[in-house]
């Protein structure tokens, strides 16, 4: 939620409302999540494709092996890729949602900053256990 | 000032479930299984990371009965929410909407989470399970 689209279209603006609201929406971000919503839905296509295969492969059958998978920068990279790429996804559509869903406007920001942080906690975890684990491969 | 009461819309419950608002219904609730999905994810790659012990607690965990039936679960929502958002990126590109092609897009999008799903159990179980 921007400052601006929460005070509505300034007084004395010169702008019409339809010039003032457009770009915004339900969550005032106008369609900069819906962009990249689908930008992170293309990269993960791929990459969720390899993880399955990959875990079909038996990467994970036994920490050595799972050590020995991460080893590799190839895949070590495209993990952490999959993670980030998973919890940026998640997090713009969990926001989505609770704006859809939730109308008490404090119950509401306080959902989306969790979610938000919750995702950026994860994922920077995960990002960590994918470096370490592979380092010991 | 005081809120009006005017009439909503729309009242969900007043509609005949059909292909179209099923399948877009389904697309919330597979994302949310996958976000469920993603904290599985997290613990066994943070159980690799702590070393031998936490991952053989993971792994016990992961190829319980209660795993398995996780781990199939998202397996479903997995292909859906891949099939399904496939389709939405193709409506993205202005294809694709016409009755028939978004019912046919539906149908396609059931068929091919069942066929992906049981494709993958069938491997996993072919291949003696490569666990996890």
């Amino acid at each position: 939620m921007t400052l601006r689209s929460a005070l509505g279209r300034p007084p004395g603006s010169r702008r019409t409302d339809l010039g003032h609201a457009r770009g915004f929406g339900s969550t005032g971000r106008g369609t900069e999540h819906w962009y990249w919503e689908r930008l992170t839905a293309l990269a993960l296509t791929p990459l969720t494709i390899w993880f399955v295969v990959s875990l079909l492969s038996g990467v994970g059958a036994s920490l050595e092996a799972m050590q020995a998978w991460l080893s590799v920068p190839g895949n070590m990279v495209l993990l952490i890729l999959l993670n980030l790429f998973s919890f940026w996804h998640a997090q713009i559509a969990i926001g989505v949602v609770i704006s859809d869903y939730v109308h008490h406007e404090a119950a509401k920001l306080a959902g989306l900053i969790t979610v938000k942080f919750g995702c950026i906690v994860l994922g920077a975890f995960a990002t960590v256990a994918i470096v370490m684990t592979g380092l010991q491969g | 000032m005081e809120k009006r009461k005017r009439p909503l819309s729309p009242h969900l419950s007043v509609y005949k479930g059909q292909i179209s608002s099923v399948v877009s219904v389904m697309q919330r609730v597979t994302g949310g299984g996958l976000a469920i999905g993603l904290v599985y994810f997290v613990y066994w790659l943070g159980a690799a990371a702590y070393g031998p012990e936490a991952y053989a607690r993971a792994h016990w965990f992961l190829t319980s009965w209660f795993g398995y039936l996780s781990l199939f679960g998202f397996s479903i929502c997995l292909y859906f929410h891949l099939c399904n958002g496939i389709r939405h990126l193709v409506w993205d590109i202005g294809y694709g909407f016409e009755i028939e092609q978004v019912h046919l897009g539906g149908i396609a999008v059931l068929a091919g989470t069942a066929i992906l799903t049981v494709l993958t159990w069938m491997v996993f179980l072919l291949t003696g399970g490569g666990a996890s």
